[in-house]
C-alpha cells in the first residue's frame, strides 16, 4: 500500500496534471458562480477536452471542477440569491438572508470551509468505505429507490416553509412538468401535443436557470427597492468567525457529511439531493430548527447542507468506480470519458490499477485543499459582483441564463423553458407559492414514478414487495419518521430552554 | 464598471490560457488537409467550414465517444474544424430530427444509431431513413443474454424451456419499451415459438441500470450486448448465456451465439455517419473514403479495444441497404411483438 | 447584527412559526414576501388555487386518453392522474379558505404584498415592502422577456454575437446604464460568453453573416 501510494504520488507530481487542475478549478469557479451555468453543464462542455488528455489528468480536470463549482454555486446564492447550482438551492434562502443582514463573509466562509471540509471527508470515505458502501448499493433495486425519492420528497414537505398547501401544490406542478415527453412504462408519448420538441420533456436545468435565474431577474426589476442597500463583505477576519461557527455546529457537520456520503453512494442521488436531506435533517434536529429560512437566515443549515453536498460529490464515485454504475450525472458523463481513456472502472481498478486508484483518491484531498486559496480569493472578488450596478448586471445575468440554457442541449426549446418556468416562477412567488418544492419535484418525479412503475410490472401489481424487503421497510419507517418527527419531537426533547437566547 | 470588470476578465484570461494549453493536443492535428487527404478529395470545394456532427445521445455515452473518436479523426482528414454536438432526448427522435432537418450540404452529418429504424414504428415520429443520406456504418454491438451467475440455467435453451413453461414469470430488462434490447427479447422468443410476452419487460433507462437491477436481484435477464454488462462479466456476478451475433465475439469467445443453440435470431444495436437526405454524391464519396481509412486505421482498433465496442463496416451503398433491410426487419419483428402502434 | 432587519422579522417568524400548523411562514424566498406568519389568504390564493384546480381537471381529463399496459394495468395515465387529482384538491382547498377568509383578517392585496402593515416593515427586508410595480417597472420586465424573445428569433439570422451585443446594450440602457457603459458592457459580456462557449469550450452558437 505503501508502495502504491508512492507512486500515486508521483504520478501528481506531473506539472501538466497540477496545471490541469488549476486551470479547471478556476473553470469550475467562474462557471459555479454564475448564475445559470452549473456544474452538470460544465462537465458536459469539459468532454471534449478530456478527450484529449490522459486519463489522470482527465479524472482529475472533471474532479477539481465539480468540487470547485459545487462551492461557487453558493456566491450567487449569497450575493443575489440565485443558486449557481442545484446543490446550493436548498439553503439559498439562508445564505441571502445572512447577506443581508451583514454576515456575507461568514455564510461564504463557512461555505468555502465547511465544502472543503466535507470534500475531504467524502475522500475518506470513499477511500475507507469503498467496497463496502458499493456493495450496499448494489443491494437497491427500484423499490428502494422509489423509498429514497419518496424520502427526498417528504424533505420538501419539511423545507417548505410557506402553506403547506402551495408547497405541495408547487411541488406536484414540478411533477407534473416532469411527465412531459415520453413515458417510462410504454414508451408513450405524453401532453405533447404532437410537438416533435416536446418529446425530450421538460429537462431540469433550463428549468432551474429559469425558475431561479430569470424569475429573480424580473423580481428585480418589478421591485428596484428588493435591491436595497448595498451589502458589504467584510472579509476581515473571515476565517476565525468561520472556524469558530463550524466548531460551535461540528455536529450538524458531521451528520451533513455523513448524509452526504450516504447519498452520495447511491447510483443516481448526487450533491443536490444530498444538500435537500440534510437541510430536512438538520432543521428537524436543531434546536433553532424553526429559524431556518425565516427572519435573518440560519447558519447552521449551511453548515450542514454545504458540507454535505461536498461529500456527496466524493463519494458518487464510490459505485462509480467499483462498478462503473454512475453515482450522479456528473459521474456518468466521467465514466464515459474513463472507458474512452482504457481506464475500466470495475474490480479491475481496485486490483490491478491500484495507484491509479490511489492517485484518484488523492486528487480528491488536492482539489479541495485548492479551494480554500481559490474560493478566498472568489469571495473578495464577489464583492465587486455586488457594486456592479443592477443596470449591467441584470443583462449580463439574462444572456447567462439564455447561453447557459442552450449549451445544454444544443437547442432552442431550452431557451423557452427558462423563459416560461422564468415568467412561471415569478408569478408563483407573487402568490406566494415556493419554487424549491417544484425544483426537487420536476427531479424526483420521474424517479418515483419510474420505480413505482418498474416495481408494479416485475411482481405483476404485487405491492407487499414495496413493504416486505429489508431495506425497502427501512427506508419506508425512515419516510415515515421524517414525517412524523415534528410530532414525535416534543417527547425527545430534554430540556425546553428558550431557542432565542441561543441566537447569535 | 472598468474595475468591476476587471476580475471577471483575468479570470477569463487565466482560464483561457489554462485550457488552451491542456487542450492542445486538439489543436495540433488541424493543421490543413493531411497528406492522405489527395486522394480522398472527391468534392474539392467541400468543406467549406465547420462541420457538425450530431449525437443524438447524451455526452460520455457510448454513442458520444464513437462520435467523438470520429469526428477528432475526420478533422485531421478533412483539415476542417468537426464539432460533435449532442442533441439528446426523445429516444433518439431529437437528435435524428436535428440531422435530418441540417442543410444537406456536409456541413451537416450525424452518428445515426439503430433507434432511426425503430421510433417511427413506434409512432413517436414520421422520421425514417428515407430522410437520411447513408455514408457508412462504423460499427455493431449484438445484443446479449446476461443473466446472474447463481442463476439456474446453462444456457438460452434452458431460460427458454422455463420462460415456456411459466408464461410472463421471468422479469428482463435493458432498455425502455420498444427499445432495442426489448426487441432482442421479443425476436428470441418469437423465434423460439414461445409468446412474446413469455418473459416479461422491465422498462429501464438503459443497460447500466438494468444491470444494477439484475445484480440486485430486482429482473432476472438482460438482454443488453455483452460489452455493456463486462465489469459484471468480468467479476463474475452475472454470466452470458448467449451473443446475438452471426459469430462469436472474439473479446468473448467462451460465449456461443444464439445460431449455436437452435435459435435463429440475431440483433444489434449499430451506428453509422449520415448526412441530411440529398446530399451531393461527390461529398459522400469522400467521406465515405476518409471514413474507410479511419475505421481500417489502427487508432479505431486501439478505440474498440479500450471500450469493448464491435468493428462493422458499411460503405455508403452497402449502409443504405442494411438501413432499408433494418427497417422493414424491424417493422416486421414490433409488429409481431404488439410493440409497433 | 448590522442589519436593521435584525430583530424584527424574528418576531413574527419565530412566533408564528411553529404554532400556526400548515400555515407556519410561508414559502422559500415568498418566505420574506410572503412573510404572512398567519395565513392569511389573498388574491393569489385563490387565483392560483383555481387555477391549480383546473389544471389538475384537465390533466385527469387528458390521461384518460392515455393507454393502459397489457392486461389492462394503468400505465402512462397513472402518475399524471393521481398527480392532477392532488392538484385539483389543494387548488379547491386554497379557494375554500380564500372564500371563507375575511371572517378573520384584512383583506390583503395579495399575498406577496404588505397585506397587514405593522406586523413587517423591515427596512432592510425592503421585499416586504413591494408595492404595486410601477409603469417603468413593467416594461423594464417587458423588455427583458421581450429580448429572450428576440434573440430566439433573431440569433439564427444575425448570429449570435451581433443579436446578443445588441440586446445587451439595448437592455442595459433601458434599465439606466449610461451609453457608454452600456456598449462596453455589452461587447465586454458578449466576448466573454463568445470566448468561453465557442472558443473554449466548443459549444456551436448560432452563427451569421460575419460569424
Amino acid at each position: 500500500m505503501a508502495q502504491d501510494l508512492g507512486s500515486a504520488m508521483a504520478m501528481l507530481a506531473d506539472p501538466v496534471l497540477l496545471l490541469v487542475m488549476l486551470a479547471s478549478a478556476i473553470y469550475g469557479l467562474f462557471i459555479g458562480a454564475i448564475p445559470g451555468l452549473t456544474a452538470t453543464l460544465a462537465t458536459a462542455l469539459l468532454v471534449p477536452f478530456a478527450f484529449f488528455l490522459d486519463p489522470l489528468p482527465a479524472i482529475a480536470s472533471i474532479i477539481t471542477m465539480s468540487a470547485v463549482a459545487i462551492f461557487a454555486g453558493d456566491l450567487p446564492s449569497a450575493l443575489v440569491r440565485m443558486p449557481g447550482t442545484p446543490a446550493s438551492a436548498a439553503y439559498t434562502e439562508d445564505a441571502y438572508r445572512l447577506t443581508r443582514a451583514g454576515q456575507g463573509a461568514r455564510v461564504l466562509g463557512v461555505g468555502l470551509v465547511g465544502s472543503a471540509i466535507g470534500g475531504i471527508a467524502g475522500a475518506l470515505i470513499l477511500i475507507v468505505a469503498a467496497p463496502l458502501l458499493a456493495e450496499v448499493a448494489l443491494r437497491f433495486t427500484s423499490y428502494e429507490y422509489f423509498w429514497v425519492a419518496v424520502l427526498g420528497l417528504t424533505a420538501s414537505v419539511i423545507i417548505s416553509r410557506g402553506s403547506q398547501v402551495k408547497g405541495a401544490i408547487a411541488l406536484l406542478l414540478g411533477m407534473f412538468l416532469s411527465t412531459v415527453g415520453i413515458d417510462i412504462a410504454l414508451g408513450y408519448e405524453r401532453f405533447t401535443f404532437g410537438s416533435t420538441a416536446l418529446l425530450q420533456g421538460i429537462s431540469f436545468i433550463p428549468a432551474m436557470i429559469g425558475l431561479f435565474g430569470l424569475s429573480e431577474v424580473l423580481r428585480i426589476v418589478m421591485d428596484p427597492a428588493a435591491r436595497g442597500a448595498r451589502v458589504r463583505l467584510n472579509t476581515k477576519g473571515m476565517f476565525r468567525d468561520t472556524f469558530r461557527t463550524l466548531w460551535r455546529y461540528r455536529k450538524g457537520m458531521a451528520s451533513g457529511t455523513a448524509i452526504g456520503g450516504a447519498i452520495g453512494a447511491l447510483p443516481g442521488a448526487g450533491g443536490d439531493v444530498a444538500a435537500w436531506v440534510s437541510y430536512a435533517v438538520a432543521k428537524n434536529t436543531a434546536k433553532e430548527g424553526h429559524l431556518f429560512g425565516r427572519g435573518k437566515g440560519h447558519i447552521e443549515p449551511i453548515v450542514a447542507a454545504g458540507s454535505s453536498n461536498n461529500s456527496a460529490l466524493a463519494s458518487a464515485y464510490v459505485p462509480s468506480l467499483v462498478f462503473g454504475i454512475p453515482g450522479d450525472t456528473i459521474t456518468a458523463i466521467l465514466i464515459g470519458v474513463l472507458l474512452v481513456k482504457g481506464v475500466e472502472p470495475g474490480p479491475a481498478l481496485f486490483s490491478g490499477q491500484t495507484p491509479m486508484l490511489y492517485a484518484i483518491y488523492l486528487t480528491f484531498i488536492l482539489a479541495n485543499l485548492l479551494l480554500i486559496p481559490l474560493g478566498y480569493a472568489a469571495i473578495r472578488g464577489g464583492g465587486h459582483l455586488l457594486r456592479m450596478p443592477p443596470a449591467v448586471l441584470v443583462p449580463m445575468i439574462v444572456a447567462f441564463c439564455v447561453v447557459g440554457s442552450y449549451a445544454i442541449n444544443n437547442g432552442n426549446l431550452e431557451i423557452v423553458v427558462m423563459l416560461l418556468m422564468g415568467v412561471l416562477g415569478y408569478l408563483l412567488e407573487r402568490g406566494g407559492f415556493p419554487l424549491a418544492p417544484m425544483v426537487l419535484g420536476l427531479v424526483l418525479g420521474p424517479i418515483v414514478e419510474k420505480n413505482f412503475m418498474q416495481s408494479v410490472i416485475k411482481t405483476n401489481w404485487d405491492l407487499s414487495q414495496f413493504l416486505t424487503r429489508p431495506i425497502s421497510a427501512i427506508l419506508m419507517t425512515t419516510t415515515l419518521l421524517v414525517l412524523a418527527w415534528p410530532l414525535l419531537r416534543p417527547l425527545f426533547r430534554r430540556r425546553t430552554a428558550d431557542p432565542v437566547t441561543r441566537l447569535e | 464598471m472598468i474595475t468591476t470588470q476587471r476580475p471577471l476578465r483575468l479570470m477569463a484570461l487565466a482560464l483561457t490560457a489554462g485550457l488552451a494549453l491542456t487542450g492542445c493536443g486538439a489543436g495540433g492535428g488541424q493543421a490543413g488537409k493531411a497528406g492522405a487527404g489527395g486522394e480522398c478529395d472527391k468534392a474539392p470545394n467541400y468543406p467549406r467550414g465547420p462541420v457538425q456532427l450530431i449525437v443524438p445521445w447524451a455526452a460520455g455515452g457510448g454513442t458520444d465517444s464513437v462520435a467523438r473518436f470520429f469526428g477528432t479523426e475526420l478533422s485531421k482528414a478533412l483539415g476542417e474544424q468537426v464539432n460533435v454536438v449532442n442533441r439528446t432526448g426523445g429516444g433518439g427522435v431529437i437528435g435524428h430530427t436535428a440531422i435530418a432537418g441540417g442543410r444537406p450540404d456536409g456541413s451537416t452529418i450525424g452518428l445515426a444509431t439503430v433507434e432511426i429504424s425503430m421510433l417511427h414504428w413506434q409512432g413517436l415520429t414520421r422520421l425514417d431513413y428515407r430522410r437520411l443520406t447513408p455514408v457508412a456504418q462504423v460499427n455493431a454491438d449484438a445484443a446479449g443474454i446476461t443473466v446472474r451467475s447463481d442463476a439456474p440455467w446453462k444456457d438460452a435453451k434452458d431460460l427458454v424451456a422455463e420462460a415456456k413453461e411459466s408464461p410472463g414469470e421471468l422479469t428482463a430488462s435493458g432498455t425502455g419499451r420498444g427499445g432495442i434490447w426489448d426487441l432482442a427479447r421479443a425476436g428470441t422468443l418469437l423465434e423460439a415459438g414461445a409468446g412474446a410476452d413469455a418473459i416479461r419487460w422491465v422498462p429501464s433507462e438503459g443497460a447500466a441500470p438494468a444491470l444494477q437491477e439484475l445484480v440486485a436481484g430486482g429482473i432476472d435477464i438482460s438482454f443488453a450486448s455483452l460489452v455493456e454488462n463486462r465489469t459484471m462479466i468480468a467479476e463474475g456476478r452475472v454470466k452470458p448465456l448467449a451473443v446475438m451475433a452471426p459469430k462469436r465475439d472474439p473479446k468473448f469467445p467462451e460465449v456461443p451465439t444464439l445460431k449455436e443453440q437452435g435459435y435463429d435470431f440475431e440483433t444489434a444495436a449499430w451506428r453509422g455517419i449520415v448526412g441530411p437526405a440529398g446530399m451531393q454524391q461527390n461529398i459522400v464519396d469522400e467521406l465515405s473514403c476518409h471514413l474507410d481509412k479511419i475505421a481500417h486505421g489502427p487508432a479505431y482498433k486501439s478505440f474498440l479495444d479500450k471500450t469493448g465496442f464491435g468493428m462493422q463496416w458499411r460503405d455508403a451503398a452497402a449502409f443504405g441497404e442494411f438501413m432499408k433491410a433494418q427497417d422493414a426487419e424491424k417493422g416486421r419483428l414490433m409488429k409481431a411483438a404488439g410493440l409497433a402502434r | 447584527m448590522t442589519g436593521p432587519a435584525a430583530g424584527s422579522e424574528a418576531g413574527p417568524g419565530a412566533g408564528a412559526g411553529p404554532g400556526a400548523g400548515p400555515g407556519a411562514g410561508s414559502g422559500p424566498g415568498s418566505g420574506s414576501r410572503a412573510g404572512q406568519g398567519r395565513e392569511r389568504p389573498g388574491l393569489g390564493d385563490v387565483i392560483g388555487g383555481g387555477l391549480a384546480a383546473g389544471l389538475g381537471v384537465a390533466v385527469i381529463l387528458y390521461a384518460r386518453g392515455f393507454p393502459s399496459l397489457p392486461g389492462g394495468a394503468p400505465g402512462p395515465a397513472l402518475f399524471p392522474s393521481i398527480i392532477g387529482a392532488l392538484l385539483a384538491a389543494f387548488g379547491l382547498v386554497l379557494v375554500v379558505r380564500w372564500v371563507r377568509r375575511d371572517r378573520t383578517a384584512r383583506p390583503a392585496v395579495d399575498p406577496g404584498e404588505p397585506g397587514a402593515p405593522g406586523e413587517r416593515g423591515e427596512p432592510g427586508e425592503s421585499v416586504e415592502r413591494a408595492s404595486i410595480p410601477s409603469r417603468t417597472a413593467w416594461t423594464n420586465a417587458a423588455a427583458i422577456l421581450g429580448s429572450v424573445v428576440l434573440y430566439l428569433l433573431v440569433a439564427g439570422i444575425l448570429g449570435f454575437a451581433i443579436t446578443i451585443t445588441l440586446l445587451l446594450f439595448g437592455l442595459m440602457w433601458r434599465l439606466g446604464a449610461r451609453p457608454v457603459v452600456a456598449a462596453a458592457a455589452a461587447i465586454g459580456t458578449t466576448a466573454l460568453i463568445y470566448l468561453l462557449f465557442q472558443v473554449v469550450l466548443l459549444v456551436p452558437l448560432p452563427t451569421g453573416p460575419f460569424g
